[in-house]
């Protein structure tokens, strides 16, 4: 009985180990080569994918200095003449981070009167590349009164090298202008070209 | 005390805060980016857009615009974070006006105006274009080709666009000109191309009989009327022309010379380089090299090198420039006699600026002795 049951376990670490040594070597089969053939399919998703990566501008608070009739604040020139805001030197930074060129269409939510009232203001935007070749238009670099609906870039580039641009903001401040906290939205509508 | 806060608190109101940091904006995706329909009446395919932001937090509202609008239906209006949007078109049994119409899915994040600052925000939009079929037969073509060294192919991409009601029975041929003369036609398979699809068909033209030089190709399909599209393409050789050099040197001290080269193949050469001999009276009298410079496929380029003028007159001397390069380690070289006038010198910059100099001092002096004579005079007359 013992034998029996010594044999019994002979026999399975046999079959065990034959099966583990054919799993092992299944990967190492000889023989005939046949042929066949293989296919690879793959599809590339388009996306339209955008980022204000620097998508606020902060120059505190301050006043037109007494004596003078309005202040500049400028983001590309990064200073502030006439007045005791704190300067800023980078203007909105909005990244096309999808795999198509797109249309970009800016769109401010108020005018230099509904923004910060007063007499003589001026609340302009200028585009330009922040990025070499990242967009080809006509107004690129030019500073414009803010718009309601503008199409800024007609081919934003989505190459990693060239796919930045850059929105500055220039506000020229009267001494009569409305006070308090300024509110308005600037959006970026993104569409592929 | 009273007067003292009072005044501190209009100074208070007439400081204009501008604190702009109300609203930052979430990078925005959706995909895809665009989409084609070509209509088919009673036409209902459903399209899944993804809609991707950074943001997990933010409302995103999601909305149609076009004039087909009216025929699109969405799942949802307002996604929260990222997240799937299926679009259903429907479209009608007929569309009145043939050529694209444009639906456009939006997606913009939903914003608190009441936020103090100026804030950014982004749309998204993927447009969905669908393509309603001109009446009866309109096909658009387009060809693409490339330039290529004697010996190699030129592979040709024909793109057909069936854009009518009807389907096409076409035989497409690519004529390839040389000046005026046809000199080999590539014909295509007949084929049926079908309303609204749009095929690209492929031929290779062999050049190893093919001189260098530039060459045109153009594509005519007779779908009934006839569409045709012209491009040109080089074939190219290892070979630099030689495009200009300089005719007129002024004598005195070290002088610039500039030849102007165009590479005529198709990869990069390299070290090209000029040297410049000049004759008189037949025999070599004076040589110098420009400087070696690569040159990309077609590219021109001016090459240039610097020689002493002093050991020559006024006068035409005959030049032999020899163009010296090297491609795919082979080197070559190709020669040209030419002419170059040396003029009487103008007076250098720095010459000039001493000369100048000189004068402006030799006048001052003078001035100063003028004025100190006429003081002494009037001193002793007092």
């Amino acid at each position: 009985m013992k034998l029996i049951k010594v044999l019994l376990i002979v026999a399975v670490i046999f079959v065990v180990v034959a099966i583990a040594s054919v799993v092992y070597n299944s990967s190492n089969f000889t023989g005939f080569a046949t042929t066949s053939t293989g296919e690879a399919n793959l599809t590339v998703e388009s996306a339209t994918q955008i980022d204000f990566t620097t998508a606020f501008i902060d120059w505190e608070s301050g006043r037109v200095t007494s004596g003078d009739t309005e202040a500049i604040l400028d983001t590309s020139a990064g200073n502030i003449s006439n007045g005791n805001w704190t300067p800023v030197t980078e203007g909105f930074v909005l990244e096309n981070q999808g795999n198509l060129n797109l249309t970009i269409e800016l769109a401010a939510g108020k005018t230099n009167l509904t923004f910060m009232g007063g007499t003589d203001g001026s609340y302009q935007w200028n585009v330009s590349n922040n990025e070499t070749d990242s967009c080809s238009h006509a107004d690129l670099g030019d500073f414009e009164e803010v718009n309601s609906s503008k199409i800024v870039c007609d081919q934003f580039s989505s190459i990693t090298a060239s796919n930045e641009i850059r929105i500055d903001l220039k506000l020229i401040i009267p001494e009569d202008s409305s006070t308090g906290a300024l509110t308005d939205l600037i959006t970026a509508t993104a569409t592929a070209a | 005390m009273v007067i003292k806060n009072k005044k501190r608190f209009c100074l208070i109101l007439s400081i204009l805060f501008l604190t702009l940091i109300g609203l930052t904006s979430a990078s925005l995706g959706i995909s895809p980016g665009k989409v084609q329909v070509n209509f088919k009446p009673n036409l209902e395919e459903t399209i899944t857009f993804k809609i991707n932001s950074d943001s997990p937090e933010i409302v995103f509202e999601i909305y149609v615009i076009g004039d087909l609008s009216g025929y699109v239906h969405l799942n949802k209006n307002e996604i929260t974070g990222s997240g799937n949007v299926e679009v259903t078109l429907k479209l009608p049994k007929d569309i009145a006006v043939p050529g694209n119409h444009r639906i456009l899915i939006g997606v913009k994040e939903k914003i608190d105006r009441e936020v103090p600052g100026i804030g950014t925000a982004v749309i998204v939009q993927a447009p969905i274009d669908v393509f309603v079929p001109y009446p009866g037969r309109y096909l658009e073509i387009d060809l693409k080709s490339h330039n290529v060294n004697v010996g190699d192919p030129v592979n040709f991409e024909l793109k057909l666009s069936n854009k009518g009601k009807e389907n096409l029975n076409i035989t497409p041929i690519i004529e390839i000109i040389s000046g005026e003369e046809t000199i080999e036609t590539l014909i295509f398979q007949n084929r049926l191309v079908l309303s609204a699809e749009e095929i690209t068909l492929r031929k290779s033209l062999e050049t190893t009989d093919y001189a260098a030089g530039n060459y045109n190709a153009l594509a005519i399909v007779d779908y009934g009327n006839i569409a045709k599209v012209e491009l040109e393409f080089r074939i190219g050789s290892l070979f630099i022309d030689l495009l200009d050099y300089t005719k007129k040197v002024a004598l005195g001290g070290v002088k610039k010379f500039e030849v102007g080269v165009e590479s005529n193949w198709n990869n990069p050469i390299e070290g090209a380089h000029a040297e410049i001999v000049f004759l008189k009276d037949g025999k070599e009298f004076f040589e110098f090299k420009t400087s070696p410079s690569d040159l990309e496929p077609w590219e021109k380029e001016t090459l240039s090198g610097f020689f002493e003028t002093n050991n020559f007159s006024i006068g035409k001397y005959k030049t032999n420039i020899t163009l010296i390069y090297y491609g795919d380690d082979i080197g070559k070289s190709s020669s040209e006699i030419g002419e170059v006038e040396f003029v009487k010198g103008k007076l250098s910059l720095p010459l000039m600026i001493i000369a100048i100099s000189a004068i402006v001092i030799i006048a001052i002096v003078l001035i100063i002795v003028f004025i100190k004579k006429y003081l002494i005079k009037n001193a002793k007359r007092k």
